[in-house]
């Protein structure tokens, strides 16, 4: 092996076990046992709503800065609904389908709209 | 065969080549949507070793732009760039000082964990999120390992056909 490629791999090394320290030790404060309490939504940076979960069946209607997306909750489960696709240009965050536990995080980013669990094993760590 | 009119020819053969691999190249599941694995750097790999100097960062940048005129300019585009550019600059710096002392496979590795690095905090700092640093193991550990996939296939490609490639097949 050359010396160069040495140094390149000690370099990747050390990002890679950073990485994962960091990811480990945010487990670890945030409590991997923790329940997920509710699902936030932003609009804009600021908090637009949060529902607690598990929520029955229904549907809540976000005004974002493209159009309006439909978000459907089911339990845990949360997807915006693709039934309207001309609400969001590049449609990324429909066809995304489902997402059903953190750090699962729908972003959409015409409308400005990310949507992600609260409560959860990773997420409490770091926002409170 | 070194007039710049022929290696403007070859770069954008790859260039080609590159678009159509990104174009059938899905992207990641789960972290945030639009960030990929970034397999059509294997066409600046080879061509940054058959070309030299300048072809990476030429080829990723005329063919994130080719991308983008297909698929609109949108976070998945504006993303390719970002890390595209940053993997193609560091794979060029470490070609352009250190051409003896490292090898294509490390290279590739370093552009691919850059690659994904990069995309990983522009998405972090255009989204105010410092949570998303969840994502940050499974993202490069992708990226290296996209880098090692890339790394060999190019240096056996480069193998191969590193002469017809640069056309010093021609000149013997
Ligand atoms: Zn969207």
């Amino acid at each position: 092996m050359k010396r160069g490629d040495l140094l390149i791999y000690l370099f990747i090394i050390f990002m890679l076990l950073s990485s994962f320290l960091i990811y480990f030790f945010l487990n670890r404060i945030g409590g991997a046992n923790q329940r997920i309490k509710s699902v936030v939504v932003e609009y804009k940076r600021q908090v637009f709503t949060e529902i607690p979960l598990p929520s029955e069946k229904r549907t809540v209607e976000l005004k974002g800065s493209w159009g309006v997306l439909i978000l459907n909750l089911d339990g845990y489960k949360i997807r915006v609904n693709p039934a309207s696709p001309h609400y969001c240009p590049d449609k990324i965050c429909m066809n995304q389908g489902w997402i059903s536990e953190p750090p699962q995080t729908i972003v959409c980013l015409p409308n400005r709209i990310i949507i992600y669990y609260r409560g959860g094993a990773q997420i409490d760590g770091l926002t409170h | 065969m070194d007039s710049p009119t022929n290696k403007m020819v070859r770069i954008c053969i790859l260039t080609v080549l590159g678009v159509v691999l990104n174009l059938i190249e899905p992207p990641l599941p789960a972290p945030v949507p639009g960030i990929k694995l970034g397999l059509a750097n294997l066409m600046s790999v080879i061509g940054l070793y058959s070309l030299g100097t300048y072809s990476a960062i030429w080829i990723t940048i005329l063919r994130t732009i080719t991308v983008n005129l297909f698929l609109g300019f949108d976070l998945r585009g504006f993303l390719s760039l970002g890390g595209g550019v940053v993997s193609a600059l560091i794979m060029e710096a470490v070609y352009y000082f250190y051409k003896r002392e490292t090898g294509v496979v490390a290279v590739s590795m370093l552009g691919g964990l850059m690659h994904n690095f990069t995309q990983w905090l522009m998405v972090v700092i255009l989204l105010q999120q410092p949570y998303l640093v969840v994502y940050l193991p499974f993202l490069l550990l992708s990226g290296v390992l996209a880098g090692v996939f890339i790394g060999t296939t190019g240096a056996y490609t480069l193998r191969r056909l590193g002469g017809f490639i640069s056309g010093k097949d021609l000149q013997s």
